[in-house]
């Protein structure tokens, strides 16, 4: 009684430094927030912005779906769903206008077949009995998925076609890179000539213009480089460049290789220029998300290039504070909604289950190495048992991203594993966690069993035990120490992000766990969702962690 | 049929012989005594008669069978039993501590019940059953390291310094359970000591071990009048002090033992001595008091050992003294390094070697 007194003492504490703590950083943020940044230069051809469609080919990547990215393709390019996404509008606004029936400003937005390769697509069967066996891959760029237009088509190409949309969004650069090593079925991306490249080397075939937008040059009220109301974007960076070498501008570039970043390259190539954060004071290279480099911009009053999709979606989110984003999240969280319970159970369910694999296999092999100090001391098992130390203590410190990018690597469709195809999947996440958790599990578990006083295994043959029984008795004393690798592991696993993000792609009610979805709201600029998410991470390793330190004090106690 | 006989036995280990020709036999329902100083290998002697360790050479017979490592081992240390000096526990309960001997012996749960019940009543620590081994003081843990090897009703029972760094309480209640477990059980015990006290109050006969080799074996009392000289230089006696003694005129010794200390002893004994008191004995004051104690002596608190109810303190009087007193008495008299103190000790307190 006295004890769980104490422990809800305890708790009540730690929940209320947590909110103190929570609130005053978010005060802080709220606190730093500037709203004065605003739209200079726009509607200038260059700034124009066209995304196309590619299904990845056939006869490069016969296990690819070839088939499905057609229907989905047929389903973007049709009057149906050109209308869709002419519908879909921000404050009355539309966000993406449709292009692919627009044959002449398809053309001059560099899809010069486009009129043949519509033709192509309406051409081609839509058999009605493909799905549900495998899900749809789509590579995308993270502009179509944050706005929000690929949660309003996807679910609706799901009804007409009963065919699983898997979208992952990563930048255009890396969309391609998936699609060249055939693990997408398709690409959605905005970046003309590496779009062209991919289906020159034969990696892609019928390139489709499905819609447009325009980028626009943000920047602060007072507009030091004096470029409002220009309507040529390559003049205003010459203007931005010029002011900003005499220190009274700043421009901050994503330096992604996003098609943000390869169009704003583009405009400084022309002005034959090559500006870079080492040498021009001026220039900031972010290397960050679109909705960071609209903080950033707004924080400290600098020009940059964004896409009016999401400048629309973002701007106003910079007037409104943090702890708007966090109360929200905070009821999404009170009121179960089922997206946020999914990704919760599917946290739990993945680390969970590599955290028992890993304890499988781990806490045998630890007990297995561990063991050698029971036994004599001869040359060769000494050296053995240094060797593998060496490597189990060496693997524990394995970054999480290596790990990411070698079982990624393992698994893509130009990969060893290709054959189980389980790229992402929470299948491939849980081999990721695995190659983190195993070595935590065997290392924790070998210096447990190693530790054991040897006078233990004396005492119970002493007592009158076997051999065998004696070595089981060994074990038990370890059991602690066993415990205490499920705890670590756990703990690793569950708050890894790098490896299962690369694996598993962040795929919405797929592969989106709390981690992944953490980082994302931030890149998104979502910070307090973030923060709330955390807090949800951080009471499931609580609970977890309250359940198994409550079985290690009780094993104590006996 | 003695119980244990051991012929010409040997052990070396590389670089050293630990064990040099050991010949004795233990009769059925002795207690017997090996005594020796630290190093002397008792500790390896114990081990081998366990049946841990192989010796070098030589052979063991137990209650007449020949000990044969590669087959009767086990069966024969299931009949003994071993209290090992450094006391090592499970980390479970004190029943399933105690009950582990006879669960690797397959006995049936009711039995295992009401065996263990009766080893810890032995032990005087009835209703310790569910406390963390782990979590017991250092008397109450050697004290369920008896129980633990009692439980089996071992026909043997090897003892290594069961009594080492205890405090007195414990230390009477294990010596007290061992005299009743030999007399209403006739389990045969041997124990290694070097407390020549325990030795004397507890042991038949013994055997005095020195570097290896079994220096001398018999009788107690012949074993304690013939090597006096020998044990003193590493039995556990405290506060020993030699000196040139001379017969006062009230029939005492007045023992010069050197620096300007001068003893006094209700013995009558001239010549040169060497006398032992010991440390309870010993009263301490903050002042000087009257009393009747024929010993008086100011000096300073040099060192403090700790041993749970009682502590051992280390007093330079110019001549170095272990006093015991309890814990009790040295909280309340606020005493602590550098203190200085008073020693008081009865002429009567003074025994000979």
């Amino acid at each position: 009684m006295k004890k769980s007194a104490k422990i809800t003492l305890i708790l009540i504490l730690l929940a209320t430094a947590a909110s103190v703590g929570t609130f005053t950083f978010l005060n802080i943020l709220h606190q730093s927030k500037r709203t004065d940044i605003v739209i200079l230069v726009g509607k200038d051809k260059i700034l124009l912005n066209p995304y196309g469609i590619i299904p990845v080919s056939p006869e490069r990547y016969p296990q690819r779906n070839f088939n499905m990215a057609v229907v989905f393709i047929k389903f973007l390019i049709s009057e149906e769903g050109q209308n869709l996404i002419a519908d879909f509008k921000k404050d009355g606004e539309p966000v993406f206008i449709p292009v692919a029936r627009n044959f002449t400003v398809a053309q001059a937005l560099g899809f010069p077949n486009q009129e043949q390769e519509v033709e192509w697509y309406s051409a081609q069967a839509t058999s009605s009995n493909m799905g549900p066996s495998q899900p749809l891959l789509l590579a995308t760029t993270t502009s179509t998925y944050e706005s929000g237009l690929l949660d309003y088509l996807i679910p609706l190409f799901k009804e007409r076609y009963n065919i699983e949309v898997h979208a992952i969004s990563v930048g255009t650069g890396r969309a391609i890179e998936l699609a060249k090593r055939g693990d997408a079925d398709v690409v959605l991306v905005h970046a003309k000539e590496l779009e062209e490249s991919f289906v020159k080397e034969g990696y892609g075939v019928h390139r489709v213009g499905v819609m447009y937008n325009d980028f626009v040059l943000i920047g602060p009220e007072n507009d030091p480089a004096d470029i409002r109301g220009t309507t040529n974007a390559t003049e205003a960076f010459w203007k931005i460049a010029e002011t900003g070498a005499e220190g009274k501008a700043l421009f901050i570039s994503r330096a992604d290789r996003s098609g943000t970043h390869l169009l704003e390259v583009k405009i400084w190539a022309l002005l034959g220029i090559q500006p870079s954060g080492s040498k021009d004071t001026w220039y900031l290279e972010a290397g960050a998300s679109m909705a960071t480099v609209l903080r950033m911009a707004n924080e400290k009053q600098a020009y940059t290039l964004i896409d009016r999709g999401m400048w629309l979606f973002k701007k106003e989110e910079l007037s409104k504070s943090v702890l708007n984003g966090f109360f929200k999240a905070i009821e999404l969280i009170i009121a179960f909604n089922p997206e946020v319970v999914s990704i919760m159970l599917l946290t739990l369910g993945i680390s969970g289950t590599a955290t028992l694999l890993g304890s499988v296999i781990g806490i045998p092999l630890g007990t297995f190495l561990g063991w050698s100090s029971f036994v004599g001391k001869r040359p060769l098992i000494n050296l053995v048992d240094i060797l593998s130390r060496s490597i189990v203590n060496t693997f524990m410190g394995l970054p999480p991203i290596l790990v990411g990018l070698v079982v990624y690597l393992l698994f893509s469709a130009s990969g060893p594993l290709s054959p189980f195809e389980l790229l992402f999947t929470p299948t491939a996440m849980i081999v990721a966690q695995l190659f983190m958790v195993i070595p935590i599990t065997t290392g924790v578990t070998m210096s447990a069993v190693g530790s054991v006083d040897k006078a233990i295994r004396e005492k119970a043959l002493s007592l009158g035990s076997t051999e065998w029984q004696a070595s089981l008795t060994v074990l038990k004393e370890a059991r602690i120490g066993m415990l205490t690798a499920i705890v670590v592991a756990f703990g690793a696993a569950i708050s890894e992000v790098g490896g299962i993000m690369i694996v598993g792609g962040n795929i919405r009610w797929y592969t989106r766990v709390l981690t992944t979805a953490i980082l994302y709201e931030t890149e998104l600029g979502n910070f307090g969702v973030a923060i709330a998410l955390g807090i949800i991470l951080l009471s499931l390793a609580f609970a977890v962690n309250l359940i198994l330190t409550y079985l290690q004090l009780k094993e104590v106690k006996r | 049929m003695p119980i244990i006989e051991v012929q010409n036995l040997c052990k070396e280990y590389p670089g050293k012989k630990a064990l040099i020709g050991i010949n004795f036999k233990v009769e059925n329902g002795e207690i017997f005594a090996l005594i020796g100083p630290n190093g002397a290998g008792k500790t390896t002697l114990l081990r081998i008669l366990d049946l841990l360790d192989e010796p070098s050479s030589g052979t063991i017979w137990f209650q007449g069978v020949k000990v044969n490592y590669s087959s009767n081992r086990q069966p024969i240390r299931r009949r003994i039993g071993m209290v090992f000096q450094q006391t090592v526990l499970f980390n479970t309960s004190v029943f399933k501590n105690v009950s582990y001997a006879l669960k690797v012996r397959g006995e049936d749960d009711e039995n295992i019940e009401k065996r263990v019940k009766e080893s810890l009543k032995i032990v005087q620590l009835e209703g310790f059953e569910n406390k963390n081994a782990l979590k017991l003081s250092g008397g109450e843990a050697q004290r369920v390291a008896l129980a633990q090897a009692l439980v089996t009703e071992p026909e043997l029972l090897l003892l290594d310094e069961p009594t080492a760094n205890l405090d007195p309480r414990n230390v009477s209640i294990v010596e007290e359970v061992l005299s009743w477990m030999n007399q209403e059980h006739k389990i045969t015990i041997i124990m290694a000591t070097h407390n020549m006290f325990q030795a004397e109050t507890l042991a038949n006969r013994a055997a005095l071990l020195l570097e290896g080799r079994i220096e001398r074996i018999g009788k107690i009392q012949e074993i304690f009048t013939l090597s006096s000289k020998i044990l003193t230089k590493f039995a556990r006696l405290e506060n020993v002090l030699s000196g040139v003694s001379r017969i006062s005129e009230e029939g005492t010794s007045i023992i010069d033992i050197g620096g300007d200390m001068q003893i006094e002893a209700a013995l009558e004994k001239s010549g040169k001595v060497t006398v032992f008191v010991r440390p309870e004995d010993i009263i301490l004051s903050r002042d000087l008091i009257v009393s009747s104690a024929r010993n008086m002596f100011k000096g300073r608190i040099a060192g403090v050992s700790d041993f749970g109810s009682v502590v051992k303190l280390q007093i330079d009087a110019g001549k170095q003294f272990v006093v015991q007193i309890t814990k009790r008495s040295f909280n309340e008299m606020r005493l602590n390094v550098d203190s200085e103190v008073y020693m008081a000790f009865k002429a009567s307190s003074v025994h000979m070697v």
